[in-house]
């Protein structure tokens, strides 16, 4: 059942391409394989207040059993966002996207509203320890990396 | 071949020469004589209407398949939950810990139902098949019925697949060129790339102007507004030819328009005739049908009974328009259909049967160790009366030989020395036999 994926990927996009909850929007999603949203912080959050982010979503064959890939893109216009597990490359740390706290219940849509609401809550405006190293040395696809949820407090 | 330049075609021009000729191959089924049908999958059947939001699966997001229900009363399709448990064994929903075996059974009878009530179009409908039917039935639609279902060529040494009502025609596979954009095709293929492919499909209309689909060119002519056509009296005798757009005029001209309208009355009596006659005919063969049944024949009061005997609608007076070929294919269907569920409800009888025996085997054991219990209290219980007795007996015997006249009561001391005899036996007997109440 390996064609699992792109089926449900096409019921998703028909929905959200009428649909999506407000400070969400569909830039594109020209295949079943990548798409792009955007987001923003409804909220008067002074640390996101105005700003629009880009995500990126990577969607492999056997989604919505596996979760999907999905990370901040920088462009000029569509800055990564400033949070203690967000770091500077776009890379997402939030155990909804690992393969542990993922379900596949969840969808894109979904998804999307819970990175706006992890910026929602957020007050610190800074990025993870060891950003710096991280995004230098850094040669691993998101999935790869095996994050640590010690800090359940953002 | 056509181009690999779709979407569809891209994904499998490499893959074997059976399988590149049609763009629809995600709903083709995979033949292999009579297993087409569990070939079939039903994820990606096409609904007709809407589908309740409670009966579709969390994780696939279409009405559940096969579906089964957890401990904690979520339902999904047997193969999603499978597939998401392999990767993390929890319920999706509620991320539970989930036993796959032990904390999951089939959903209940009446998820089954409704989602075998839900009318689907057959996955055919991308070769021509337009027919909705309800799920539990498209199944042997499409492998035994559906003209449009792809089965393998009769051609002994050809392993292609072809339509099913094209079965008759021999080997259809091989090149031809098509007649409006010379590319080449099958012949089995031919129709369809004409349909929906050729570069020079559509064609205008020389004498109205409008476009239509070339080799579909006999339909378009019955109905384009400028083509001539023989005046509507034609049959009592007009021999004028005008266009079809002026043919209303013309009536009001025409020098048969007195005969006409008589003539058109006795045509619409015929034809009721003609649906009398095909009643009647219908009608008597039931009542032979009940004759020979030995069914007592019903009051002409009562027509209830026949009414009963009705096929379902579409099936006796629409014979042309009726889905199945036959009636017989029809009630075939249906047999097969009660038989999937016959077996559902046997499967379903067999695992209550299951669980009761089990739960008798649990109860009986329980029952059965107090009666082991009961019965070895009653040994002890038993031995204590006897030895009582004995000893009632024996002291019967004593005062008989001592005392033969009973007439004074006995010696204190005589009766102290019996009293701790007998408690210290019962010591000895109750230190053997514990009583176990
Ligand atoms: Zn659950
Ligand atoms: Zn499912
Ligand atoms: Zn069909
Ligand atoms: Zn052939
Ligand atoms: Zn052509
Ligand atoms: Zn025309
Ligand atoms: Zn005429």
């Amino acid at each position: 059942m390996a064609n699992l994926g792109p089926r449900r990927l096409t019921k998703e996009l028909a929905k959200i391409s009428n649909s999506l909850p407000p400070g969400i929007t569909l830039v594109s999603a020209d295949n079943l394989e990548e798409w792009f949203l955007d987001i923003q912080v409804l909220d008067q959050n002074p640390i996101y207040a105005g700003e629009t982010y880009r995500l990126k979503f990577k969607f492999s064959t056997s989604y919505p059993i596996e979760p999907p890939e999905v990370t901040f893109v920088k462009l000029d216009t569509r800055p990564i966002p400033m949070h203690p597990h967000i770091y500077s490359n776009g890379i997402i740390c939030l155990d909804l996207l690992g393969s542990q706290g993922w379900s596949p219940v969840q969808n894109v849509e979904s998804v999307c509203m819970s990175i706006q609401s992890m910026l929602t809550g957020n007050t610190k405006n800074e990025r993870p320890p060891g950003d710096e190293e991280f995004v230098r040395g850094n040669r691993l696809r998101p999935r790869d990396i095996d994050f640590y949820y010690h800090d359940n407090t953002v | 071949m056509p181009p690999p330049n779709t979407p569809e075609e891209g994904l499998v021009a490499t893959t074997t020469n059976a399988a590149t000729n049609t763009a629809t191959l995600a709903l083709r089924p995979l033949m292999g004589g009579d297993s087409a049908a569990a070939a079939l999958d039903l994820r990606a059947l096409e609904y007709e209407d809407s589908v309740d939001e409670n009966l579709i699966c969390p994780i696939c997001r279409v009405p559940f398949v096969t579906p089964v229900i957890t401990n904690c009363d979520h339902v999904f399709c047997h193969k999603c939950i499978v597939q998401a448990h392999a990767l993390n064994p929890v319920c999706p929903v509620d991320r539970l810990p989930l036993k796959l075996v032990s904390e999951t059974r089939p959903a209940p009878k009446i998820i089954h139902n409704q989602l075998d009530n839900l009318s689907v179009r057959c996955p055919n409908n991308s070769r021509g098949c337009t027919l909705i039917v309800s799920r539990s039935l498209v199944e042997n639609h499409v492998a035994r019925y559906c003209e449009k279902t792809l089965v393998p060529c009769p051609h002994p040494s050809c392993n292609k697949l072809v339509i099913r009502r094209d079965i008759g025609k021999g080997c259809l596979h091989y090149d031809v060129e098509c007649e409006y954009c010379e590319q080449v095709t099958q012949k089995a293929d031919l129709e369809e790339h004409q349909d929906t492919e050729c570069p020079n499909r559509k064609t205008e209309c020389e004498l109205c102007g409008t476009e239509y689909v070339r080799h579909k060119w006999e339909e378009h002519s019955r109905e384009c507004p400028e083509a001539e056509t023989s005046c509507k009296f034609a049959l009592f005798g007009c021999e004028q030819h005008v266009k079809r757009r002026r043919l209303e005029e013309h009536a009001l001209r025409c020098a048969y328009r007195v005969v006409g309208p008589v003539g058109e009355q006795l045509a619409e009596l015929r034809a009721e005739l003609n649906t009398l006659q095909e009643r009647d005919r219908l009608k008597d063969r039931r009542i032979k049908f009940l004759e020979n049944r030995g069914f007592p024949l019903p009051t002409p009061t009562s027509s209830e009974p026949i009414s009963d005997m009705n096929l379902p609608e579409g099936s006796s007076t629409h014979e042309d328009t009726a889905p199945y070929e036959s009636r017989d294919q029809y009630f075939l269907s249906l047999f097969e259909a009660m038989e999937s569920k016959v077996e559902r409800l046997s499967s379903a009888l067999n695992e209550v049967e299951g669980r009761h025996s089990m739960m008798l085997f649990n109860e009986s054991s329980q029952i059965k160790d107090q009666l082991t219990e009961i019965r070895s209290t009653m040994g002890v219980l038993g031995m204590h009366v006897r030895w009582l007795m004995n000893f009632r007996l024996q002291e019967r015997g004593r005062a008989g030989t001592s005392a033969p006249a009973m007439s004074g009561p006995l010696s204190n001391n005589h009766e102290n020395i019996i009293d701790d005899n007998i408690s210290r036996r019962m010591i000895v007997n109750l230190r053997e036999h514990p009583p176990r109440l």
